[in-house]
């Protein structure tokens, strides 16, 4: 596993380096905002591309993610809050890896109470992120998270910024995500803007995804997949808007191990099952099948309890 | 009484009139003491905050003169050489100073002489509030004990030894033997406390190149005045350094409040600075951040500006604050602002602590200003979602295996969750050092103590387990049917009449 | 049994030190109660425990037959390995895979990288002695597969079918996970795999136990010790069924430990019986050697002729030797013991249950033969228990070490070593580990621990919480008290036993693994006398004691001081002298051998001892054994003839000589197996149960059965309730006649010293201290009371040790109540003290110090130039005030020693190697102040600890008697019950058995008070009595058979007056008092404004005070 990651990392770096040799940077980036003259005053675009390890994704975005500049992450439910900020922080992970600047994390207090606080320990374990490079700020209001990221992007301390706002909200308009493009741009850093419950509001950032959970891979026993295991986390991730480039969707895997990610294909032995065949796997495992009659007073589902049957009690309200 | 630890052997270091009357010795051990007197009530001696309380005396004392030295643990000099007119001479500011130290509840004893040598003594041998006049320290030290020389134990039970106990007795001696035997610092301290040879004290903190102050008949407490009078300051000090062709890098701005205590806050800059609007707006950003660390109390009565490395400054000086210009501004300067505006829980960080239990390994705690915080490097990285909630929410689990199986499905926050695929069980018992032994009454009626007392501790132990069976979760790593990943415990393990499991679910994962 | 069978291989007990949280004995029990088919016990690189669990093993129940029930035992070690190998564990197959497991501890153990008791142990000592054991490895699954693959196959390569791959559920979340790896492991690498729980206790509830020894060995607390402690409270013994849950997917690793066990044929009881064979003459059997030498000693002891009782008893005892095979055990010891007295010159002495059997009077290894007292046959061999003999001898404690060189050099380090002692968790040191671990204040562990008085191991509670200024009720008080209860006698580590030996005929370390001890060129093996016992390994004891060195330099003083004494071995001393007795009746036996402690002194007016047989009565009786069990005063009655003696059936035999009550073990054991019917197993059982396993409550058991045995043959059911009573209370600390009776002739030896020459008593006993009850000041103002010249040390006179010099005996000065004395004592000598009083001295310097003495010293400078004694060393030789033989008294050698160079002579001086030149020095005059004499007398008592000017109540005696003080000397003229007053320092506080009286003596100038403080006084009056040294008591005067007591009843600490002595106390007097603020409302708990205050009486009083000693206290 480790030996092919390896092998992953120095292809995709290649494919970076290559990219940079044949100038293509340049043409990624439309001239719509007059971003373009802006950086080319001084001859070189400000910031440069995020590989990100999956090649198709990466050509989709025109040669990886914008090192500057706002991007947009839409996670549609509430229930893909996690698979976008996992989806963010593989992202960040690689701007982490090149600078000894912290991490900034600028959320509502309602997105946190809602979608859980970012906790270090599973950054660490997923992203290899060290805690010690995360800050959190967090905001009453929007306008104030707002503030915050503008104030952030400003200076020159963090390696990336990351916004996290909850719902649809008429302060976050066209104005506003251009000036947290202009800012992010000048600063020469990446400002993430990660939309949780969003809905498809006109932005200035050049990108918008769509994240949403994929079923995960499966971890291997010497070579061969473990049958119902939990392996690398994946998302499917829809690129809805992309100034060079048509809308494209991707399953990407996010690999903990190698800290890169990798699009998921037909060929990988990968269990992107339907749900109809959970059950099958589920039943599989062993153990006694207790029922627990539902507070609705419905019939449990499942089988017929066992001999060994626990003695039913009150669910939860 | 308060011990301290020496050669391994907790001793009283000090104690109150209480423990005098009980016949308890400073210097006897603590063991003996407690043997004696099992109640006493015993404090572990904290030399660091004796430390710093001895140092804020010092930062008090600052208003008699800048010349204020440590001595020892227990002492302060002070140089009032030139400062003692403003006090209404020796008599009065002496008096002065006592009063003032008794007022804030400190028993002090002081003496004024025109030695160092004579002043320690006077104020350690002799009633206090003594002031030698210069030429008397001879005939004062005369009659008092060696101890009074400021010389080492050692030096002194060595003159002891050969019936030398009085500074007298080794005033009439023949000074080449005495130096012969016991070192050259006795005669140095002799000649020292007579004025023989000159002395000076090393005063604790730099004293400032230029410093402006204003003593207020009215103290004051609201940060505005403070401002408005920081402004009126550094307009004196502007002036003082304009005479001089300088600027400062450094200023420090003194509050001594009315009860004794000192605030010192200080501010930096790149660049020389000398106009007062500046020096003023930097001050009101740290006392904007300082926020409600500052506490005037009673008021302050005293405000001190002064100048620290100054350095020339030739050119017209431009406002640092303009516009645009924020080149530099450090990450913590950015936190200051962000929490000066959104208030202090704003900014966080997270602090990771060695627990098992998810919730205490890793707390957001308020961002410090530091470099991050410093985690001990740890091999443990166990698996955990990306997502805390701030408090592990309830779900209902219709179906389940036991004794230690995954839910089937789930509901949480209203809708069905089916479980795809599940790892597990994690499992994690209570930290049982915060729980407490529950008191179990045992039959008296039992004839055996021994017995008893077995029986008292089976029950006890029974009820720690069912409490440990009650609080151990078992958690699962799910993966629902639409592919969304979950960190779910149940909280109490199957098998015992007494515990209800109960289903949470605390985690999302990417 | 159950299904599925299992047998648990992965368990860890308490003697993986710090790690384990349950005894052997506890884990076996938990295995069997949970239906386990058999249980192994594999500690990290030690088989420490093994002897424990294999001993419980075999008794693990009571089956419907009344018989015992086992358990099919296994013992083995887990192999931790310092280069990164996983932990393996190591099953023995058959004696030589017990051999080889042996061996291979031994060699880690004994690599020189090492430290004591952590073996560096490598991959290759497992390649180099894996053979002869069933093996399973315990990778870590979730590492490097093809890593950990290549060792396996390395491992399959090497043992073939003998490895496994052993795996534990962890419940980390990834067990499916990690048992499917190492399925996967196991057959890739063609191993099977084996279910284990990895066990570190018995039952979940030690969790917490577990994480505080976690914290103890990481020096940490257990909140500090983070990820060190586990997760949970899984590694616990799990049913079979649980396990078979566990490991459902893989059923066929339960199965595997079913087969792992049955390749283990190895049992402990092969070690059984290893002596070996003693070099005879003309190749004689052992046998016949014993007899042979038994005859001739014989013909030694009795030149007249032996009597036909003792020939005939002689008879019998070699008969049971011979049955039991015993002899090369006698032989053994006659040689050590032979080498000892004839080529080392040692004074020995046996003891112990053969130790008193005539075969031993004639080998000499005893001196107690039948004139002294009936032989002690009766605990000798107990042919039915198959226990080896054992005889214990004890040797000059200084010389031992030559003693134990030669038992090395004899049997080679192949086939003898040290047996282990077992450091277990006392109450103190449990109290004090615990509360450290769960991160109480250093002051509250030390009030905690503090608060347990003995050393002993007895339940903590609410006692000990409250002293520790906790409440019983406060949840860190309660996890810290039931905690240290648990953690009870769990060992700590090994040490080397005092002198208690193995030997064996087969190599020792194919027996028992070898292990490095704190010192260098000792090894001990990892099983005590217990284990060594259990295996039927022979040991035997080479122990120390200080009173044969003390007794020895009596011998060396007499024959060369007293050419004409003929008493110059124990054997030859005069046995039965009235002389002897009479000083031992008035009580007079400060500092001889045991009858010297208070209690002692206070029964022997009352016992009256008249002949051999008193004396070992009266060693035996006043313990805290027979004082518990109530035997004193029935004895003293009967003794007395004020009650009659009462010993129905049997018990007329057994207790015969003890007039009816049980003092010695032997007669307990006698009564239990001839009164109630307990076979001698059974009985030795009770013995044990009784000494060691008090909190197991297997003890009302025994108790039931004991009463019930006596009742079955008609003895009153009161009786026999009493008669167990009596031996309960002395089963802890009770005392064997054969020791007793050891002991009682060291106590005549050193009695008849102090009768007739307390000279030498004196200087004899002062150069082997430091040993007994007093400090030298008592022992030499002893001395000094019975008429003896004292005389000063001095540099040109004194030599190291304290020696005797010609002097006119005064028998007058012989104080009056010694007054019998004075017919009595033959000295003809004067003590001169010796350097070794001088604190701080050491015997290197001072022989040398002698050596260039010359025709004498002539002044410090003379001293400083020719001893080479850097000044540190003059300075206390003018501090002890030495210098007297030239004219200095201390302050003017002081002030002389102060002058010179701190450096040592020869370093600075290039007229070293010229001293003949004798420079002089040059410099004005400084007048000193004449030292006070009561100056002088605190000097003495810092330099030596004693003065022989002045007593410092001396000085004070006219304050005394204005505040009504009674002189002590004065006390035998107080009628009883009378109450009076008295003063003195505080010599010894002694708070003995059960603890509900302390007593103390205090020593004035002229005599000593002995105090007495009941019970209900210790809360009003443990301050004082713990605090002062010098202590004035009013109480009420009870005289019993001349015998002086004062209860206390009011007590004031006088020790502020010592500071009268001192000269600074009187020169500070005069100094004005500083005036010191007094306010009300000032906060209490600031310091004092300064500690240098002066005229403040602690500080003089402290510095006075401090000089006088403490008192010591005793259990």
């Amino acid at each position: 596993m480790a030996s092919s990651a390896v092998a992953r990392e120095t292809i995709v770096s290649l494919r970076h380096q290559i990219a940079k040799i044949e100038g293509r940077l340049a043409e990624t980036f439309d001239g719509e905002h007059g971003d373009v003259h802006l950086r080319r005053q001084d001859g070189l675009p400000q910031g440069d591309f995020l590989a990100t390890g999956a090649e198709r994704f990466d050509a989709a975005l025109g040669g990886g993610l914008p090192g500057a500049g706002l991007t947009e992450i839409h996670a549609t439910g509430m229930r893909d809050a996690g698979a976008a900020a996992g989806f963010v922080m593989g992202l960040v992970h690689l701007l982490v890896e090149r600078t000894s600047s912290p991490l900034l994390w600028v959320g509502l207090s309602e997105s946190f109470r809602e979608a859980g606080y970012p906790y270090p320990p599973g950054i660490r374990f997923l992203h290899g992120i060290d805690p010690s490079r995360l800050l959190i700020a967090q905001a009453q209001k929007l306008n104030d998270a707002l503030w915050i990221a503008e104030q952030a992007a400003s200076i020159d301390g963090f390696a990336a910024i990351l916004l996290e706002t909850r719902g649809p909200s008429a302060h976050l308009d066209l104005t506003a995500t251009r000036r947290l493009h202009r800012r992010a741009l000048d600063a020469g850093r990446p400002l993430f803007l990660l939309r949780q419950m969003a809905v498809c509001e006109p932005t200035a950032a050049p990108f918008r995804m769509v994240i949403t959970s994929a079923p995960a891979g499966t971890r291997y026993l010497l070579g061969k997949p473990l049958a119902r295991s939990i392996g690398p986390p994946a998302f499917l991730v829809r690129i809805t808007k992309n100034r060079i480039n048509p809308p494209s969707e991707f399953i990407l895997e996010w690999n903990a191990h190698a800290h890169a990610f990798h699009e998921r294909t037909a060929a990988d032995p990968v269990v992107v099952v339907p749900a109809s065949q959970h059950r099958a796997t589920a039943a599989a495992a062993p153990g006694t099948i207790l029922a627990f009659s539902s507070p609705a007073g419905s019939t449990p589902a499942g089988g017929q309890p066992s001999g060994e049957q626990h003695p039913a009690h009150r669910g939860h309200g | 009484m308060v011990s301290r630890q020496e050669n391994n052997t907790q001793r009283i270091a000090a104690m109150d009139e209480e423990a005098a009357r009980l016949r308890l010795k400073p210097g006897m051990g603590i063991a003996d003491a407690r043997a004696m007197h099992p109640g006493i009530e015993v404090i572990a001696e904290d030399a660091e905050a004796d430390r710093r309380l001895l140092e804020a005396l010092a930062d008090w004392c600052d208003r008699y003169t800048p010349l204020v030295a440590l001595d020892g643990v227990e002492g302060l000099f002070l140089d009032v050489t030139g400062c003692v007119h403003l006090f209404g001479g020796e008599k009065a500011m002496l008096a002065g100073m006592l009063e003032r130290f008794s007022e804030q509840g400190f028993r002090v004893r002081a003496g004024l002489a025109s030695t160092p040598g004579a002043a320690w003594a006077a104020a350690r041998f002799s009633a206090t509030g003594t002031i030698l006049q210069e030429g008397d320290e001879r005939s004062f030290l005369e009659n008092l004990p060696l101890a009074a020389l400021r010389i080492e134990a050692r030096t002194i039970s060595g003159l002891e030894s050969v019936g030398l106990r009085a500074i007298g007795m080794i005033l009439t001696a023949p000074r080449a033997p005495l130096a012969r035997r016991f070192g050259s610092l006795l005669l140095l301290r002799l000649d020292q406390a007579l004025g023989e040879i000159e002395e000076s004290i090393s005063p604790r903190l730099p004293v400032a190149a230029l410093s402006v102050e204003r003593h207020l008949a009215e103290p004051i407490g609201l940060v505005e005045d403070i401002e408005r009078l920081l402004l009126l300051l550094s307009g004196s000090l502007r002036r003082d350094l304009e005479r001089r062709g300088e600027g400062a890098r450094v200023f420090e701005l003194l509050l001594f409040r009315v009860d004794g205590a000192v605030s010192r806050i200080s501010v930096g800059s790149s660049l020389p600075l000398r106009e007062a609007g500046p020096v003023g707006r930097l001050f009101h950003e740290r006392l904007a951040a300082l926020g409600t660390t500052l506490e005037p109390g009673y008021g302050f009565d005293l405000v001190r500006l002064s100048a620290f490395e100054t350095a020339r400054l030739d050119m017209p000086q431009a406002d640092l604050a303009g516009a645009g210009s924020t080149q530099g501004e450090d990450i913590v300067l950015f936190a200051d602002r962000v929490r000066a505006r959104l208030g202090t829980a704003s900014v966080l960080q997270p602090h990771l602590a060695q627990s098992h239990v998810p919730e205490r390994a890793s707390l957001l705690v308020l961002f410090d200003g530091g470099a991050g915080p410093r985690q001990p490097p740890t091999v443990h990285n166990p698996e955990r979602p990306l997502r805390l909630f701030a408090r592990p929410e309830p779900i209902e689990v219709p179906l389940t295996e036991v004794p230690e199986g995954p839910p089937r499905n789930f509901r949480w926050r209203r809708s069905v969750h089916r479980v795809a695929r599940a790892e597990g069980p994690e499992r994690i018992s209570p930290e049982w050092w915060l729980t407490s032994v529950p008191d179990v009454e045992a039959d008296e009626t039992e004839m055996d103590k021994d017995e008893r007392e077995a029986k008292r501790e089976a029950a006890q132990k029974e009820a720690v387990a069912i409490e440990t069976a009650r609080m151990t979760r078992d958690y699962f790593r799910v993966e629902d049917s639409e592919g969304h990943r979950f960190w779910l415990y149940r909280e109490g393990l199957y098998g015992r009449q007494e515990v209800v499991p109960r289903w949470y679910l605390q985690g999302v994962s990417a | 049994m159950s299904d599925p069978a299992y047998v648990e291989f992965g368990v860890q007990s308490n003697f993986s030190f710090l790690r384990g949280a349950s005894k052997p004995e506890e884990l076996v029990v938990a295995a069997a109660f949970l239906g386990h088919a058999g249980m192994g016990l594999a500690d990290r690189n030690t088989v420490a425990g093994v002897v424990r669990a294999w001993s419980q093993s075999k008794h693990v129940g009571t089956g419907p037959d009344g018989k015992p029930v086992s358990l099919p035992y296994h013992p083995g070690a887990r192999l931790v390995f310092c280069d990164g190998t996983p932990d393996v564990l190591a099953y023995p197959r058959d004696r030589r895979g017990w051999g080889n497991l042996c061996r291979l501890l031994t060699q880690a153990n004994m690599r020189d990288e090492s430290p004591k008791g952590d073996p560096h142990l490598y991959k290759a000592d497992l390649l180099e002695w894996g053979d002869c054991m069933s093996l399973a490895v315990l990778p870590d699954v979730e590492g490097e597969a093809d890593a950990i693959l290549v060792l396996l196959r390395e491992l399959t390569q090497r043992f073939g079918k003998a490895i496994r791959l052993a795996v534990s559920p962890s419940y980390s979340g990834n067990d499916r996970f990690r048992l499917d790896e190492a399925a996967a492991l196991a057959r890739a690498a063609g191993m099977p795999m084996m279910a284990t729980n990895d066990v570190l206790y018995h039952a979940a509830e030690r969790r917490p136990l577990q994480d505080v020894l976690t914290a103890i060995r990481l020096k940490t607390t257990v909140m500090n010790a983070g990820f060190e402690l586990d997760a949970n409270a899984e590694r616990h013994m799990k049913t079979p069924e649980e396990m078979a849950r566990l490991f459902r997917d893989h059923p066929r690793a339960i199965a595997e430990t079913v087969r792992f066990a049955g390749e283990l044929k190895f049992s402990l009881e092969e070690l059984k019986y290893n002596l070996p064979d003693e070099k005879t003459r003309d190749g004689a059997t052992q046998q016949e050697e014993l007899e042979r030498l038994t005859w001739e000693g014989a013909a030694f002891r009795w030149p007249g002729g032996i009597k036909p009782k003792d020939k005939e008893t002689l008879e019998h005892e070699l008969m049971l030797v011979r049955k039991l095979g015993y002899a090369g055990y006698f032989l053994i010891v006659h040689d050590i013991v032979r080498h000892a007295r004839e080529e080392l010159k040692v004074l020995c002495q046996g003891r112990g249950s053969a130790a008193n059997s005539l075969i031993c009077y004639c080998l000499c290894i005893t001196d107690i033969g039948p004139d002294r007292m009936d032989t002690l046959f009766e605990r000798f061999i107990s042919e039915e228990r198959g226990e080896p003999p054992d005889i214990d001898v004890d040797f000059e404690h200084e010389r031992r070490p030559e003693v134990l060189r030669y038992v090395y050099e004899k049997y080679s380090d192949k086939h003898t070593s040290l047996a282990a002692a077992v450091i277990s968790y006392r109450g103190r040191s449990a109290l004090r580990e615990v509360s450290k671990a769960m991160g109480l204040s250093d002051d509250v562990q030390s009030a905690l621990s503090g608060s347990v008085w003995g050393w002993w191991s007895s339940k903590m509670g609410e006692k000990e919480a409250v002293a520790g200024g906790l409440k019983k009720s406060d949840p860190m008080a309660s996890h810290v008290i039931s905690l240290a209860n648990e953690i009870l006698e769990f060992p700590r580590h090994l040490t080397q036993h005092v002198g208690g030996f193995v030997i064996t005929r087969d190599r020792l370390d194919e027996i028992v693994p070898i292990v490095k001890t704190a010192m260098d060129d000792r090894k001990m093996v990892e099983w005590d006398k217990d284990d060594l016992d259990a295996t039927g390994l022979f040991k035997f004891d080479v122990l120390a004691l200080g009173m044969l060195s003390c007794l020895k330099r009596c011998f060396v003083l007499v024959k060369n001081h007293y050419p004409e004494e003929p008493a110059h071995s124990l054997a030859t001393i005069k046995e039965g002298l009235p002389e002897v007795y009479d000083m031992i009746c008035r009580a007079d036996t400060l500092g001889v051998f045991q009858i010297e402690s208070r209690a002692q002194m206070s029964m022997l007016p009352r016992l009256r001892p008249q002949k051999f047989y008193d004396l070992v009565i009266e060693v035996a009786i006043v313990r805290p054994g027979p004082i518990q069990g109530n035997m004193v005063h029935p004895y003293l009655r009967r003794r007395t003839g004020k009650e009659k003696i009462e010993a129905p059936g049997n018990l007329g035999k057994i207790l015969e000589r003890t007039l009816g009550v049980p003092l010695f073990q032997e007669q307990a054991m006698r009564i239990a197996i001839e009164c109630a019917g307990f076979a001698p197993a059974k009985a030795d059982k009770l013995r044990r149960a009784m000494a060691t396993f008090r909190r197991t409550g297997t003890i009302h058991k025994l108790r039931d059965e004991f009463i019930k045995g006596m009742t079955d043959n008609d003895y009153e059911r009161e009786f026999a309730e009493r008669c167990f009573a009596q031996i309960e209370g002395f089963g802890e600390y009770g005392f064997p006649e054969s020791h007793a009776a050891s002991f009682a002739l060291l106590v005549y030896a050193s009695c008849w010293f102090k009768t007739f020459y307390p000279d030498v008593f004196c200087a004899a006993i002062l150069n082997s201290q430091p040993m007994g009850f007093y400090a030298p000041a008592q022992l030499v103002r002893d001395a000094r009371d019975h008429g003896v010249e004292i005389r000063a040390v001095d540099i040109n006179h004194s030599i190291w040790d304290c020696t005797l010099e010609k002097a006119e005996f005064v028998p007058k000065r012989i104080l009056e109540k010694h007054a019998e004395m004075r017919g009595v004592i033959r000295t003809t000598h004067a003590v001169r003290l010796g350097f070794r009083q001088i604190k701080g001295l050491s015997l290197e310097n001072m022989e040398a110090f002698v050596e260039k003495r010359g025709a004498g010293y002539e002044s410090v400078r003379d001293v400083w130039l020719r001893s080479g004694l850097d000044v540190g060393a003059i300075e206390k030789l003018a501090q002890a005030d030495a210098f007297r033989s030239i004219g200095l008294d201390r302050r003017a050698a002081l002030w002389q020693v102060r002058a010179l160079d701190r450096k040592s002579a020869a370093e600075t001086m290039p007229l070293f190697d010229r001293p003949h030149l004798r420079l002089r020095d040059n410099e004005p005059a400084t007048c000193l102040p004449v030292m006070p004499a009561g100056e002088h007398v605190i000097h003495d008592y810092r330099a030596l600890g004693l003065s022989l000017k002045a007593h410092p109540l001396s000085f004070l005696r006219g304050r005394l008697n204005a505040s009504r003080v009674t002189p002590n000397e004065r006390l035998p003229d107080v009628r009883n019950g009378s109450r009076i007053v008295v003063a003195g320092l505080v010599l010894v506080r002694q708070r003995p058995g059960k603890g509900n009286a302390i007593f103390l003596t205090l020593e004035d100038e002229n005599g000593i008070a002995n105090i007495i403080v009941w019970q209900r006084d210790f809360e009003r009056l443990l301050p004082v009595i713990m605090g002062s040294k010098f202590i004035r008591v009013a109480g009420r005067l009870q005289c019993e058979s001349g015998v002086i007591h004062i209860v206390a009843q009011t007590m004031e600490d006088l020790t502020p007056w010592l500071s009268d002595l001192s000269e600074k106390a009187r020169s500070i007097e005069t100094l004005a008092r500083a005036d010191e603020i007094k306010r009300p409302g000032t906060d209490q708990r600031l310091r004092p404004p300064s500690v240098h205050q002066p005229a403040n009486d602690s500080q003089a009083h402290a510095e006075a005070s401090s000089v006088m000693p403490k008192g010591r206290n005793f259990q």
